[in-house]
C-alpha cells in the first residue's frame, strides 16, 4: 500500500502543483515559476526515491498496488514499476525540470503555461506507471489536450496548423488503440473472467487467449495509434511541423519524453498483448524501421531550418527503436537467434533513453540560438563557436551523441539495434547501416555550418551573449548525462535487461505454444467469448 | 401504532405522476398569476426552477426506492412509488422512467437557472415562454413513460407542439419563422407517419397496450412469410412507420432536416432544451420498446437503428464543418449524437438478451453523460451571445484573457466539446467506451452493427476537427482591433463552470458509483 502511495505522490504532484498555481496573483511571473519548478523537483526526487526502491536485477513489476475505479467494469487504479517504465520515468521526471528552466523565455501567459505543463506531467507519468488498460488510456489521451493548447498558444506563426494536425494524428491513433482495448478486453479475457489488468491481459496472451486473426486485427489497430506517436514513416510528418511550431520547451519535452510513451506502448502493449501477430508482422515492421532510419535521415540533410532537421532526425533515431523491436525471427516455435533479439529490445530501451536526452539537448541548443538571433536558417549560421565557446562545446558533444560516437550515449542504442538486424535480416541491417552514415553526414554538416568557421557576422549579432548559468547548467547536464550513459551503459540495461528477458519470454511461450501461426488461424476453444 | 388505510389506487397511480402533477400546477399557477398581477412574469423562472427541483427530487425519490426496496412509511409503501402499469396500462413506471424522467427534469431546471443567468424570456413574455416549456417537458416524461399506443402519441406530440412555437421565440425575425414553418411542417408529417402506423398495428394485432401489442406484431414478422404475406409486409411497414416518427424527434438523419434550421432559428437557450429533452425522452422510449419486443420484432428494430445510425453519424459529423453559426454546428454535432445513441439502442436491440442490461447501462451512462456535455455548449453559446453580441464563429476573436469570467465559461465549453468528441478525462469517454464496448458484442453476431460502430468510430476522429473549428478562434483567434473587455457575469460563468465540473466530476471518482447506478436501473428494467 505505501507503494502506491509513493507512486501516486510522485504521479499527482505535478497536479497538485498546477491546482497551487491558481492561488498566486497571476502577475507575479517570478513566484509561479518557482512554484512550479520546485513542484518538478520535488516529482524528480520522489522519482529517484522509486529508483531507490526498486530492486534492480528483479524482471517482475514491482511496487504495484490497485485499488479499485469502477468495479462493475473491472476497470482498477492500478499503479506498478518494472525495468521498462523507470528509466523513462526517471528521464521524464528530468527533462520536465529541464524544460522548466529552459521556460523562462516565455512571458505571455506564464500561469497557464506552467498549469498546462505541469498537467502533461502528470499525464505522461500516468502513461508510464498505468497498469490498467483504461487507465492507461486515460493518461494517454490526457497528454494530447494540454500539448495541443501548449502549441497552440505559445507556439511560432502557424501554430494553429501545427496544433491541430498534432491532435489529429494522434487522437485517430488513440482511437485505434481503443478499439484494440475493447478486442482484447472481451476476447482475449484470461481464464480468471475479463480484466484490464495489463499484466493479467500478458499472461492470458502467452497462453494465446486471443485468437491469431483478432491478434491480427488488435495489434494493427495498436501499432498505427503507436506508431503514430513514436512516429515512424508514413505517420510522422506531424512531427516537423510540431518541433517548428513549438517553443523550445515544449519541443524538448516533445521529443524527449511524449515520443517515447510510443516506443513504451508497443513493448508494454502491442507486443505482450499480441505476441503471434507481433512475429508474424516482424518483417513488415522491422522494414518500417529501416525506411524510417534513413528517410528520417534523407529529410534530416535536405533541411536549412535547424529546427527542422533535429525533427528529423528524430525520425531516424526513433526508427531504430521500432527496428531492435522487430527483428524477431520465428522458426519452428522457437526463436532464432535467442540473443540477437535480446540485443535488439535492449537497444530499442537504450535508444529511447538515449534519444531523449540527445534530442531534448539539441532543441535547447536551437533554442538558445534562436532566442539571440531570432532566426533558424543553417544558411546564415557559422561561427558562433568564436563568440560562444563554451556553448558550442556543450552543442558539439550532443551533436556526436546524436550521431553515436562511441563513448557517447548515441552508440550504445544504435549499435546493439544493428547488430540484432544483422541477426534478423543482412539487407535490412546494410540499409539501416546507411542511416548511420547520413546521420553522421547531417549531424557534422549542421555543427559545422553553426559552430565552425569565420566569426557569425549575422543578424543580431551584438545579442550573442556567452550562456547565462541557467543555460550553462541545462546544457551542461545534458551533455554530462550523455557522456555517462555512453561511458556505463550498464546503469541503464541493467534495470532493462531482467525485464526486456521475461517480456521476451513470455512472447516466446506463446509463440512456443502456437507451434506455427499458420495454423492457428481457427480460434482455439479458450478463445471463444465468454457469454 | 394502527396501520393508516392505503388510499384509492387512482389516488395512487395519481401520486406517483407527481413531478407531471406539478409541472400541471406550475402552468395553472403561471396563468393564474399573470392575472393577478402583471409583473409575475419576472417571477416565472423562479418558479419553474423550483417546480423542476421539486420533480427532480420526487424522480430520485422513486429511483432510489426503485433500487433499493425501501419502504418509507412502517411497511406500506410510499405514496409517490408504484411500479408497473398505471392508470390501467396507459402509462408505466419504471426504474428507467424513473431514470429518464429525471433527466428530463433536470434539464428543465438547468435551461431554467440558465435563463435565469442570460436574462432570455423579457418580462412580458416569460409567462408565454414558461408555460410552453412546461408543457413541452410534460410531454416528454409522457413519452418516457407511455405504455399505451394513445398515450405513445399524445406524449410525442405534446414534448413536439410547444417546440413550434418556442422556435420562434425572436418572431420578429425571418429566420426565427422559418425555423418555426419547416419544424411544424416536418413534425406534422413525421407525426402523421407515426400515427398513421400506430393505427395500423392496433388495427392488426387487436391491442393497445404496448406490453401485448409489441408481442403480437412480432408474430407477425416472420421471416420467410414476408413476401407471401399481405400482414407481414404491413406489420413491417407500421413498424417503420413508427421507428420515423420517433427518428424524427432524435433528430437521426434522414430525418434530420428540421434540426439546424430550428436549431439557428430558435434562442440558444430553448436549442439546448430542443437538443436534450425530447432527445433523452425519445431514447427512454425507444429502449423500453425494444426491451418489450420478441426477437423477431428486436431483429427489425436493431437492424433500422444501425442504419439510421450510420447515415446520422457520418452526415451529421462531416455537415458540421461547414457551418458558420455555433448554434447550426451544434445541430449537427447533435445529429452525430443521435448516431452514437441509436448505436446504444442498436446494440440493446441485438445482444443475447443476458447481456441486454449491459447495453442499457451503455445508453443510460451515455444519456447522463450527453445532457451535461450539450446544456453546457449551448449555456456556452447563450452566454456569449449576450458577451460579444452574435453566434457565428467570427464572432468569437480570441475571448480568452479578456475577462476572468469569460476564460472560465470558453474553458467550460472547451471541456464539453473535448468530452463530446470522447476524450477522456471527460464523461464522455467513458459514454463512448460504454456504448461502443456494447456495440462491439453485438458486433460479434451481426455484421450491420459491425458497420455502424466502425462509422462510429471513424467519425469520432473526424468529429475533432469541427469542435476544435469551434473552439480554435476563441482561444487561439486574433482579437479584433477594439481588444474591448466584454463582459460576462460572475454567475453565468460558474453555472458553465459547475455545469462542466459535472463532467470531470462524473469521470474521476464517481464513474464507478454512476455506472452501477445505471447498471441496476439497466437490471431491474430488462
Amino acid at each position: 500500500m505505501s507503494d502506491l502511495v509513493l507512486l501516486s505522490a510522485m504521479l499527482f504532484a505535478p497536479t497538485v502543483g498546477a491546482a497551487g498555481l491558481l492561488l498566486f496573483n497571476p502577475r507575479s511571473h517570478g513566484a509561479m515559476r518557482a512554484f512550479a519548478m520546485g513542484t518538478s523537483l520535488a516529482t524528480l526526487a520522489l522519482s529517484v526515491v522509486v529508483w531507490f526502491r526498486f530492486e534492480t536485477g528483479n524482471g517482475a513489476m514491482q511496487m504495484t498496488g490497485a485499488l479499485p475505479w469502477i468495479p462493475t467494469w473491472g476497470v482498477d487504479y492500478r499503479l506498478g514499476v518494472d525495468g521498462v517504465s523507470l528509466p523513462l520515468i526517471l528521464l521524464s521526471a528530468f527533462v520536465f525540470v529541464l524544460a522548466l528552466a529552459a521556460s523562462k523565455s516565455i512571458d505571455r501567459h506564464v500561469r497557464g503555461y506552467l498549469l498546462l505543463l505541469l498537467i502533461l506531467e502528470t499525464g505522461v507519468l500516468g502513461v508510464f506507471l498505468a497498469l490498467d488498460f483504461v487507465l492507461f488510456y486515460v493518461f494517454w489521451e490526457v497528454m494530447l489536450l494540454p500539448m495541443y493548447f501548449l502549441i497552440g498558444l505559445w507556439g511560432g506563426p502557424r501554430r494553429e496548423y501545427a496544433a491541430i494536425k498534432f491532435f489529429l494524428y494522434t487522437f485517430a491513433g488513440s482511437v485505434l488503440i481503443l478499439l484494440a482495448l475493447l478486442i482484447v478486453y472481451f476476447l482475449g479475457a484470461p481464464a480468471a473472467g475479463r480484466t484490464f489488468d495489463l499484466l493479467a491481459l500478458t499472461a492470458a496472451a502467452s497462453e494465446n487467449a486471443l485468437s491469431y486473426g483478432w491478434q491480427q486485427a488488435a495489434f494493427w489497430l495498436l501499432m498505427i495509434g503507436f506508431l503514430i506517436k513514436l512516429p515512424s514513416v508514413p505517420f510522422h510528418t506531424w512531427l516537423p511541423d510540431a518541433h517548428v511550431e513549438a517553443p523550445t520547451p515544449i519541443s524538448m519535452i516533445l521529443a524527449g519524453v511524449l515520443l517515447k510513451t510510443g516506443g513504451y506502448g508497443l513493448i508494454r502493449v502491442a507486443y505482450p498483448l499480441c505476441p503471434l501477430a507481433a512475429e508474424a508482422s516482424a518483417g513488415v515492421l522491422a522494414t518500417l524501421g529501416a525506411v524510417s532510419i534513413v528517410y528520417g535521415a534523407l529529410a534530416a540533410l535536405a533541411q536549412t531550418d535547424l529546427k527542422r532537421l533535429v525533427a528529423y532526425s528524430s525520425v531516424s533515431h526513433m526508427g531504430y527503436v521500432l527496428l531492435g523491436l522487430a527483428s524477431w525471427s520465428v522458426v519452428d516455435g522457437a526463436t532464432q537467434n535467442t540473443d540477437g533479439w535480446r540485443l535488439g529490445l535492449s537497444g530499442a530501451m537504450f535508444q529511447m533513453v538515449a534519444h531523449g536526452i540527445t534530442s531534448a539537448g539539441l532543441f535547447y541548443v536551437v533554442g538558445v540560438l534562436y532566442e539571440r538571433v531570432g532566426h533558424r536558417d543553417l544558411d546564415r549560421f557559422g561561427g558562433i563557436s568564436r563568440r560562444m565557446p563554451a556553448f558550442s562545446a556543450l552543442a558539439a558533444v550532443l551533436w556526436f551523441a546524436s550521431l553515436g560516437l562511441p563513448a557517447l550515449c548515441g552508440f550504445i542504442g544504435e549499435f546493439a539495434t544493428l547488430m540484432a538486424a544483422f541477426s534478423y535480416s543482412i539487407p535490412l541491417a546494410a540499409v539501416a547501416c546507411v542511416g548511420v552514415v547520413l546521420a553522421a553526414g547531417y549531424c557534422l554538416w549542421a555543427l559545422q555550418r553553426v559552430h565552425l568557421g569565420a566569426s557569425y557576422r549575422g543578424a543580431n549579432v551584438e545579442r550573442l551573449v556567452p550562456l547565462v548559468r541557467r543555460e550553462r547548467l541545462v546544457l551542461g547536464s545534458l551533455a554530462a548525462l550523455a557522456v555517462v550513459l555512453g561511458c556505463a551503459p550498464a546503469l541503464v540495461l541493467n534495470v532493462t535487461d531482467p525485464t526486456l528477458r521475461s517480456i521476451a519470454e513470455s512472447m516466446e511461450r506463446a509463440v512456443a505454444s502456437a507451434d506455427n501461426p499458420a495454423v492457428a488461424t481457427t480460434p482455439r476453444p479458450t478463445a471463444e467469448p465468454v457469454r | 401504532m394502527s396501520r393508516p388505510t392505503l388510499p384509492p389506487p387512482g389516488v395512487v397511480d395519481a401520486l406517483a405522476l407527481g413531478p407531471e402533477l406539478i409541472l400541471c400546477g406550475t402552468i395553472v399557477l403561471l396563468l393564474v398569476g399573470r392575472c393577478v398581477t402583471p409583473r409575475f412574469g419576472r417571477w416565472a423562472g423562479p418558479v419553474v426552477c423550483l417546480a423542476s427541483l421539486a420533480g427532480v427530487a420526487i424522480c430520485s425519490m422513486q429511483l432510489v426506492q426503485s433500487l433499493d426496496g425501501v419502504r418509507l412509511a412502517r411497511g406500506l409503501p410510499h405514496p409517490f412509488v408504484r411500479f408497473g402499469p398505471l392508470f390501467g396500462g396507459l402509462l408505466e413506471q419504471t426504474a428507467l422512467t424513473a431514470t429518464i424522467r429525471l433527466l428530463v427534469l433536470l434539464t428543465l431546471g438547468l435551461v431554467a437557472v440558465l435563463c435565469g443567468v442570460t436574462g432570455l424570456p423579457r418580462p412580458r413574455q416569460a409567462i408565454d415562454f414558461w408555460t410552453l416549456l412546461l408543457g413541452a417537458t410534460i410531454g416528454a416524461l409522457f413519452t418516457a413513460s407511455a405504455n399505451h399506443a394513445l398515450m405513445l402519441f399524445v406524449g410525442v406530440e405534446m414534448m413536439s407542439v410547444p417546440g413550434y412555437a418556442l422556435a420562434a421565440y425572436f418572431k420578429g425575425r425571418g429566420d426565427a419563422t422559418e425555423a418555426s414553418l419547416k419544424y411544424v411542417v416536418y413534425g406534422a408529417g413525421a407525426s402523421g407517419a407515426m400515427l398513421y402506423g400506430l393505427s395500423l398495428l392496433v388495427a392488426l394485432t387487436g391491442e393497445v397496450t404496448l406490453p401485448s401489442l409489441l408481442p403480437a406484431a412480432s408474430a407477425m414478422l416472420r421471416p420467410d412469410a414476408l413476401l407471401d404475406s399481405p400482414q407481414t409486409l404491413l406489420a413491417l411497414a407500421a413498424v417503420l412507420m413508427v421507428v420515423c416518427g420517433l427518428a424524427f424527434k432524435l433528430s437521426a438523419a434522414p430525418f434530420h432536416f428540421w434540426c439546424p434550421d430550428v436549431f439557428t432559428g430558435a434562442p440558444a437557450e430553448v436549442a439546448g432544451f430542443l437538443s436534450v429533452a425530447p432527445k433523452i425522452a425519445t431514447v427512454g422510449l425507444l429502449a423500453r420498446i425494444v426491451l418489450m419486443s420478441p426477437p423477431e420484432l428486436s431483429q427489425v428494430l436493431g437492424f433500422t437503428f444501425s442504419l439510421l445510425s450510420i447515415l446520422s453519424v457520418v452526415l451529421g459529423n462531416l455537415a458540421a464543418y461547414r457551418q458558420e453559426n455555433a448554434k447550426r454546428l451544434m445541430a449537427y454535432s447533435t445529429i452525430a449524437h443521435a448516431g452514437y445513441l441509436l448505436l446504444g439502442l442498436a446494440a440493446i436491440a441485438m445482444v443475447s438478451p443476458d447481456r441486454r442490461p449491459d447495453a442499457v447501462t451503455s445508453t443510460l451512462y451515455y444519456a447522463f453523460a450527453y445532457v451535461f456535455m450539450n446544456l453546457t455548449i449551448f449555456a456556452g453559446i447563450a452566454i456569449l451571445r449576450g458577451a460579444v453580441g452574435g453566434e457565428t464563429l467570427s464572432h468569437y476573436r480570441r475571448l480568452t484573457k479578456r475577462s476572468g469570467a469569460a476564460t472560465v465559461t470558453i474553458g467550460a465549453v472547451a471541456a464539453s466539446c473535448f468530452s463530446l468528441v470522447g476524450l477522456p478525462p471527460f464523461a464522455g469517454f467513458f459514454g463512448k467506451l460504454r456504448v461502443f464496448a456494447s456495440a462491439f458484442l453485438a458486433a460479434l453476431d451481426d455484421p450491420l452493427i459491425g458497420a455502424a460502430l466502425l462509422a462510429s468510430v471513424v467519425m469520432s476522429i473526424v468529429s475533432l476537427g469541427y469542435y476544435l473549428k469551434l473552439l480554435a478562434p476563441m482561444v487561439f483567434g486574433e482579437p479584433d482591433s477594439e481588444q474591448r473587455r466584454i463582459r460576462v457575469s460572475a454567475e453565468s460563468a460558474f453555472f458553465v463552470a459547475t455545469l462542466a465540473a459535472v463532467l470531470l466530476l462524473l469521470l474521476i471518482p464517481m464513474a464507478g458509483p454512476l455506472l452501477e447506478l445505471c447498471e441496476r436501473v439497466a437490471s431491474s428494467s430488462a
